[in-house]
């Protein structure tokens, strides 16, 4: 048995894997305390929240794909806001802008987490919504430990923290990590939407709770700071929002199927890729051919998403054909391809620009997963983001900023994911869920934008074509490449590249860079961040977490 | 057979497999499930439990 940085958890009682212990730990409280999977979701979603605010906020959005067993199918939940009524691509143009930017609240879209967070547990979960969000209201209001993540963030962008006033007052000075950080203003807005809300049933008290958020106070001040700042979000949008429950797009691939959400998100691009490396025989590559096919089939289904996927008709269908790929399967050749090419579709004009990858930091933000599974089998993974405290101003009043999603709309008109009033972005957010025969076996994912669609896929393969037991999966050395339309500002395109942690050894990075790839060798234990929770057929659960940033944890029995 | 003759541990742990913390305990309190042999041992009995 080769090591693991942590068993991979195996038990008979529910699993919680998520970005931060704390958020783990909370979900499975709710499990013990008799809760479902999705009343555990919710509880680590509401705490992510608080404890990674540099990665995903209440002003935020989120993803999910999840097999309720009541139901016995996928079904995707859409926590993602859209882009206000007045934010057309002729407003943008009008203040000088090509692309839209990636900081301050003209970026921002309708916050969809919270209206996500409480369909799932109204449709889904059983708990109340102040049980749920008690852990949230508590780590906000008594202190939670400062990870490094935070501190390395304010550091980062400390100038511009110093220009926005309640940003300056909550994170000036840079906090101790390690230390208890307060935000009683997060816990305040939290603790005064269950106060509005209490009463009644637990699905009245849902409705009111959202009603407070959306239509209520926390509309009001939300306007009123945009209204102020100069922004285009307005309390109209906010009530006119609903968070909604979709389909999912699947996929069969070696006796799985992979679900995904719809194209108005990037998932459907993991999809592309497996049914394009369904014509390899993966666990026969050496590691070198394994990075190398795998980015030559990451550069053609990424060529099409950036082409074709958007809050709009996306020929999903084809895309997936057996047809189409072996067509598509053919450019693959033994070079790194220099080619950025969709299958049919126009690209943005700006993937000619020559751009540096990354230079939309040090503002950009990432993201957080979280994955649960309980004992009846429930299952989800969701993905939540946005509402960093680097790229937008605090609200003072609600102790949170708003999000920057909008950067991911294009400028340019004729795309699908041209800016459209009433749209959602085309976002990188990519939980996943995978069957075996009709029964959930795998909820699983990543943070890392652009990544997530690589990381994500490289575990899955290393667990379902080479064998490897979960933790052994997310562990095994990453890699991904940037030859493709960054879904962040400034948008960058880096021709050829390909980043591999240097575990991969000078034989692989020599090989790559034999076959035309521009090689960029990363630190040990730098990329990915997957977390998985897994159901075999007679009821053992497993589970696994990433090591790498010493935050993510797996807990379970 | 437990040192006092009262419990199987080995069965009550197997129903822990089943039923969340609060529930096992919940058990233990209600007297559906035995208390566990420390509890005969020292002589010792729940005194408050809520959810």
């Amino acid at each position: 048995m080769s090591f693991t940085t942590r068993p991979e958890l195996r038990g008979t009682f529910g699993m919680v894997a998520s970005t931060h212990w704390l958020a783990s730990a909370a979900g499975m409280s709710v499990l013990e305390r008799g809760g479902n999977a999705f009343d555990a979701a919710v509880a680590a979603g509401f705490t992510l929240q608080v404890v990674e605010p540099h990665l995903n906020g209440p002003g935020g959005e989120v993803p999910a794909l999840l097999w309720p067993v009541d139901r016995g199918e996928p079904v995707a939940l859409c926590g993602q806001g859209v882009a206000p009524a007045a934010a057309t691509i002729e407003a943008y143009r009008a203040l000088g802008h090509e692309l839209v930017p990636g900081t301050g609240v003209l970026a921002t879209c309708v916050p969809g987490a919270f209206g996500g967070w409480l369909l799932l547990l109204e449709q889904f979960g059983t708990w109340r919504l102040e049980d749920v969000l008690s852990f949230a209201i508590g780590y906000a209001g008594d202190g939670f430990p400062l990870v490094a993540g935070i501190r390395g963030t304010i550091e980062r962008t400390e100038e511009l923290l110093r220009e926005w006033p309640a940003s300056r007052d909550l994170y000036l000075p840079a906090p101790q990590v390690g230390a208890l950080f307060r935000n009683p203003a997060l816990a305040a807005t939290y603790s005064r939407i269950l106060d509005e809300a209490r009463g009644g049933s637990r699905e009245e008290e849902i409705e009111r709770a959202r009603r407070a958020y959306y239509e209520g106070f926390v509309a009001e001040e939300i306007d009123g700071f945009v209204a102020a700042e100069g922004g285009f979000l307005s309390a109209d949008d906010l009530a006119r929002w609903r968070a909604t429950l979709e389909p999912a797009a699947t996929l069969e691939y070696r006796g799985l199927t992979i679900c995904k959400t719809l194209p108005w998100a990037a998932g459907p691009v993991g999809l592309q890729q497996l049914a394009l490396l369904d014509g390899f025989e993966l666990a026969e590559l050496s590691p070198a051919e394994f990075v190398h096919v795998v980015t030559e089939c990451a550069k053609l289904a990424f060529a099409d998403r950036d082409a074709l996927y958007g809050d709009a008709e996306v020929p999903l269908e084809m895309l997936l054909s057996p047809e189409y790929n072996a067509e598509r399967r053919a450019l693959v050749t033994e070079e790194a391809s220099e080619e950025y090419r969709p299958g049919l579709g126009t690209l943005p004009t700006v993937v000619g620009a020559a751009a540096d990858p990354g230079a939309g930091e040090p503002t950009r933000g990432d993201t957080v997963h979280l994955d649960v599974v309980d004992r009846w089998s429930n299952m989800i993974s969701a993905t939540p983001s946005g509402g960093w405290l680097q790229s937008s101003p605090v609200i003072p009043s609600l102790g949170w900023p708003l999000g920057t999603r909008a950067q991911m709309f294009w400028l340019e008109e004729g795309l699908p994911s041209s800016l459209r009033p009433g749209a959602r972005p085309r976002t990188t957010l990519s939980p996943g869920l995978a069957l075996r025969d009709g029964e959930p076996y795998l909820a699983w994912g990543t943070p890392g934008g652009d990544q997530q669609e690589q990381w994500a896929l490289h575990a899955f393969l290393r667990h379902v074509d080479l064998g490897l037991d979960l933790q052994e999966a997310i562990d095994a050395p990453e890699f991904h490449t940037d030859h493709l339309i960054s879904s962040f500002y400034p948008r960058g395109f880096a021709r050829r590249s390909v980043t591999v942690e240097s575990r991969f050894g000078d034989e692989v990075v020599e090989d790559l860079r034999r076959r035309g790839h521009d090689v960029e060798v990363a630190a040990a234990w730098t990329l990915g961040r997957v977390t998985a929770v897994a159901r075999e057929p007679d009821g053992l659960l497993k589970a696994g977490a990433n090591a790498r940033g010493m935050q993510g944890y797996a807990v379970g029995r | 057979m437990s040192p006092t003759g009262q419990t199987d541990p080995e069965a009550l742990a197997a129903r822990g497999r089943e039923l969340s913390g609060m529930e096992y305990i919940g058990q233990i309190f209600s007297g559906e499930l035995p208390p566990p042999p420390i509890a005969d041992l020292m002589g010792f009995r729940g005194v408050e439990f809520s959810l």
